[in-house]
């Protein structure tokens, strides 16, 4: 593989670093009572958002899901503006009335996280019906987890991009675990890309633990679509480092296997090793970086912590565009 | 009398019907868990509010299923099963993906005995956790009984407190029909008196936790905790209410309610759902067509707006009836 | 991190998860720890499970004991990520306010009690599975009729006692029910006896006019009372229409030189009509004096046998109690009674415009033998215009 772009390469590394700080920050948040609500957290999938999205613009859209934080941020979304989201704020992304499963950022080409899951992917395949239509050569992607893979409205939303031969991505996160019930109980073929297939589209299966893996999985999906040839799948494995919402005891888990996966699996770790084994980035600049979301992250907290709730008065409005 | 939580009561009722006939089975997302996976533990979750902690220990995986992420599934397969004979019990986690499922319980499930001239028994329960309070979003915080207790062929269980989802959820397994069951998530961790041994509750009986003159207040499911703190709240300003906890919303049990008019002659209805088309303007409208000579003053609705359920906690606070509100629809019509 | 110090407060572990109790440290004060280390067990009423370090550091503070239960967001602990002195600990635990929410349930509003407790578990809800099936609201009824639930076979759904249940029960076993028996009075028998006489034999039939009281209204004063100027008129009325101030008699009828009018009072002990005498001869100050005088005597139980004799006509009036029109009996053997109710502001609609006026509803009940309708009719008419012209 020859030399990246350093300044894609220092953005990659940026996003993936901001999302996993906002987890971690969030799950402290959280343990203190700070933060209401049901909250699903990233941590450990970055490198799939983020290999991902960068090969989308504004104008390409994206589904999220349930777990939608790092796909907000992979997408752009504003990091203080999420904060403020989560702690249920007037100026939060959407004015504190979605919160942690409901962030949406329509510049930014982001529709939605979504709390039903398999609620993503149709809504992804219509979308693309809109860029096909617009025939800028914009893209779609539903991201979805590996519990999504075996909802109906999925397997729909998968036969009706093939048959229209939609511009659109689905990208499965298998991250081992449906909510509490592993998947190599609950997707009966253990091979969501084999199923894809039997869609009728391509699928490539990629270790979602590997930044330069996802994105050149992605490369190939994201190409076949631009060109007008039909949607792709990608099945991306992957772990998570907290349970399914925040909360979870996850006594479905072994002992001591979350600490094996930061060890082990952690993407941040992997890509760090990648890039400075090849000399592409240098211990420095991770750091600055790192210091640098730190900041950002802190400074998110602190303004959502200082900004006001929403008046009582926004209860009713928003329910229609007129009434 | 046993004092229990709410969610230990629908547990008791599950191991209580499930060793009492072995065509009882549940089947739903996690509802032991644990499943596959790294070697964590069995039964880790129980149901991801622990309603069916310890059922897969006793009862096996035949019996004590965990499912998939598919809605649809867990619906049409727990049909299927009662029509083939089986009582089973198909839990959707929360209330709000009936969404993703309602052509199997709408088309299917209900309407099988009717289509099929009589002839089809679909003992089917559906478990499921509803209701705002915990900042859950709009996607997980809804009351949507109203839709389904229109429709004909389900009977609708709503209960408020720990002895009766007991004993409506036992007799929800041995009901014939398909029985959708409502479990308030914040009523789960909230303790009371559940008598010792076998405890039914009938279909169609509706309770009165509090009574008195002024007033006929009919609640549903944590409202009627709710109205049970506007009512006692009210006794020192010489203000008192029959409260009506009709326990199942189809059937309905209209009596009562007619009855408990006759002596008041004013009703307040509370309902956690927006208010149109709701259980809340049902009763009002059943009352108004079939019981208007026994009002004296107009009937009063207590509802959340008619708008989804908020994320942030000052609006989903505002967003749900409280005792305050149901304490000030009580005196406006009490004092016209 | 901005401070130095950081709190070890209960986690939120489960959806609703409210409060736990600490059953044990893992590692000792003054320990040093690795983010990620397990260091308090804290069982739930569902689950024990452990806490793990949020950060790297040493744990300079154990707050929480084996036992104790906390909500969650309070502290149990610190852990220092730097150097501190024990007086920066103490200032930091002493400052530290738990998140304002431990959120889970909005649980209602300022919870005090728990009404449920409060509650009468009463026959309620619960216990209802028993032998008898019954709506709450018959329960209640059985209850203060005395009905016994097991002897009512119920109509209601499913066969369930409804409240009509109760009631026809409770109709079918009421036993006769033993009146308390007061004896009569002799007045009350004598009220008894002539008022049965009287509608048994005198054809009675009403008419009723309502009359504008302005004008009486306005000569109302502390010596000049509204009854006064009632019974004013209506002596000069009957001086009009003396038909009405005369009787019926086998032999013809018989007319009543003087105009004596009596006047229906309530005392204690009943209904009494003490005569007023040649009423249309005294002025409206004088009547009102002696209509007191009368009345105060009637109430003292002071009259004399010559105070209750039968005079001509009587004026019964129960506007003082509300009552705004009504019919009244005859007194035999005399020929009306008139019926008097309160004056009330009443809308008038006159020339077009609507005012409020004084009105008042008088009915006359006369004995057909003697007068027709239309006489009678002319003798309100009078009557009438006589309350314009006082």
């Amino acid at each position: 593989m020859s030399k990246p772009d350093t300044q894609a390469l220092e953005a990659a590394y940026r996003q993936m670093k901001t999302i996993r700080e906002f987890e971690e920050r969030l799950h402290l948040e959280i343990q203190q009572g700070q933060i209401a609500g049901f909250t699903h957290l990233y941590s450990g999938q970055e490198a799939v958002a983020v290999g991902v999205c960068d090969h989308l613009s504004d104008d390409d859209l994206i589904a999220s899901t349930h777990r939608g934080h790092g796909h907000c941020i992979a997408k752009g979304c504003d990091i203080v503006g999420m904060m403020k989201e989560i702690y249920g704020r007037a100026d939060g992304l959407c004015k504190g009335k979605g919160g942690s499963m409901h962030i949406a950022d329509f510049d930014k080409g982001m529709l939605g996280a979504n709390a039903i899951v398999g609620g993503g992917p149709p809504l992804a395949t219509g979308a693309a019906i809109a860029t096909r239509n617009a025939g800028k050569g914009h893209v779609t992607v539903s991201f979805g987890g590996d519990g999504s893979c075996n909802q109906g409205t999925v397997f729909e939303a998968m036969n009706l991009a093939v048959v229209l031969k939609l511009p659109t991505i689905f990208v499965f996160e298998d991250n081992g675990y449906s909510e509490h019930t592993g998947t190599d109980y609950a997707v009966g073929s253990k091979d969501i890309a084999g199923r894809c297939r039997g869609f009728g589209m391509p699928a490539a299966k990629v270790n979602g633990d590997d930044y330069f893996e996802v994105y050149e999985g992605m490369r190939e999906a994201v190409e076949r679509a631009r060109s007008g040839e039909g949607p792709s799948a990608l099945e991306c494995t992957t772990t998570r480092f907290f349970g399914h919402f925040e909360g979870d005891p996850q006594r479905y888990r072994a002992k001591g296997e979350v600490e094996r996966h930061r060890a082990e699996r952690d993407c941040l770790k992997i890509f760090e090793a990648r890039v400075l084994r090849e000399g592409w980035l240098d211990d420095a600049s991770l750091r600055r970086i790192d210091a640098e979301v730190m900041q950002l992250i802190e400074r998110a907290v602190h303004e959502a912590q200082a900004a006001a709730p929403p008046s009582l008065g926004e209860l009713t409005t928003d329910v229609y565009a007129s009434y | 009398m046993t004092e229990t939580t709410f969610r230990q009561a629908l547990n008791d009722a599950l191991f209580e019907e499930m060793r009492r006939d072995e065509r009882v089975i549940i089947l739903g997302e996690d509802v032991s868990g644990g499943a596959g996976g790294s070697s964590g533990e069995r039964d880790a979750s129980g149901g991801i509010f622990g309603v069916s902690k310890g059922l897969i220990f006793e009862f096996g995986e035949n019996r004590v299923i965990d499912t998939p992420i598919s809605e649809s599934a867990i619906i049409g397969a727990g049909a299927g099963a009662a029509l083939a004979g089986l009582r089973p019990i198909s839990e959707i986690m929360f209330a709000d993906f009936v969404g993703v499922c309602l052509d199997q319980i709408y088309n299917q499930a209900a309407k099988f005995r009717y289509m099929f001239g009589g002839k089809a028994n679909c003992p089917l329960v559906i478990r499921t956790a509803m209701g705002a309070g915990m900042n859950m979003g709009a996607q997980h915080s809804q009351t949507i009984y109203p839709i389904l207790t229109g429709v004909p062929g389900l009977k609708i269980a709503v209960p408020s407190n720990a002895a009766d989802a007991k004993g409506l959820l036992k007799t929800a397994i041995r009901d014939d029909d398909p029985v959708v069951f409502f479990e308030h998530k914040a009523l789960y961790n909230r303790k009371g008196e559940v008598p010792e041994g076998e405890h039914l509750v009938p279909f169609g009986e509706a309770a009165m936790p509090r009574e008195g003159d002024d007033c006929t207040v009919v609640a549903m499911g944590r409202m009627v905790v709710f109205a049970e703190k506007a009512i006692d709240g009210l006794k020192d300003s010489g203000i008192s209410c029959d409260l009506i906890d009709p326990r199942t919303l189809s059937p309905l049990d209209t009596e009562t309610i007619f009855e408990s008019l006759e002596h008041t002659g004013r009703l307040v209805v509370v309902d956690e759902s927006p208010p149109r088309c709701s259980v809340a303007s049902d009763i009002a409208g059943i009352v108004a067509s079939e019981a208007f000579g026994a009002l004296r003053a107009p009937i009063k609705l207590v509802t959340a707006p008619h708008a989804p359920v908020p994320f942030a906690r000052e609006l989903e606070r505002a967003y749900m009836p409280g005792p305050g509100d149901i304490a000030l629809a009580i005196q406006e019509v009490v004092r016209g | 991190m901005a401070s130095v110090l950081y709190p070890l407060t209960v986690p939120k572990w489960g959806i609703e998860m409210q409060e736990g109790t600490v059953t044990g440290w893992q590692v000792a004060a003054g320990a040093n720890v690795s983010k990620g280390d397990e260091l308090i067990d804290i069982e739930t009423d569902k689950i024990v499970n452990t806490l793990e370090a949020p950060v790297s550091g040493v744990v300079c503070k154990q707050i929480a004991g084996e036992g104790e239960t906390l909500k969650v967001g309070e502290l149990l602990g610190v852990i220092a990520t730097g150097d501190v002195t024990d007086a920066e600990i103490d200032e930091f635990v002493a400052g530290f306010k738990p998140a304002n929410a431990s959120f889970g349930i909005d649980d209602e509003p300022a919870a005090a009690s728990e009404p449920a407790a409060a509650a009468e578990p009463a026959a309620d809800s619960a216990a209802s599975s028993a032998a008898v099936r019954v709506s709450p609201v018959a329960r209640r009824l059985a209850k203060q009729l005395g009905v016994d639930l097991a002897t009512v076979s119920g109509t209601g759904r499913n066969g369930r006692i409804s409240k009509e249940d109760v009631e026809r029960a409770a109709a079918a076993s009421a036993a006769p029910v033993e009146a308390l028996v007061t004896p009569l009075t002799s007045r009350r028998q004598s009220i008894a006896r002539r008022l049965v006489a009287a509608k048994q034999d005198v054809p009675h039939y009403y008419l009723n006019r309502t009359v504008d009281m302005s004008r009486a209204l306005e000569r109302k004063s502390e010596s000049v009372a509204v009854n006064a100027l009632v019974m004013l008129a209506v002596a000069k009325a009957l001086v009009e229409h003396p038909l009405l101030n005369s009787h019926y008699t086998s032999e013809g009828l018989a007319a009543r030189p003087t105009v004596d009018i009596n006047m229906a009072i309530d005392t204690e002990q009943g209904l009494v009509a003490p005569l007023l005498r040649e009423v249309n001869t005294l002025d409206a100050a004088a009547l009102t004096a002696a209509s007191r005088e009368l009345a105060e005597r009637a109430r003292a139980n002071g009259l004399a046998q010559s105070d209750l004799e039968s005079g001509g006509f009587t004026v019964s009036n129960l506007g003082v109690l509300g009552i705004t029109d009504f019919t009244a009996i005859i007194t035999p053997p005399q020929t009306g009674i008139l019926a008097v109710g309160a004056v009330r502001e009443t809308p008038v609609v006159s020339g077009g415009s609507i005012a409020a006026k004084p009105l008042m509803t008088v009915t006359l009940s006369a004995d057909h033998r003697v007068v027709d309708g239309a006489d009678a009719a002319r003798f309100l008419a009078t009557l009438a215009s006589e309350f314009d012209s006082l």
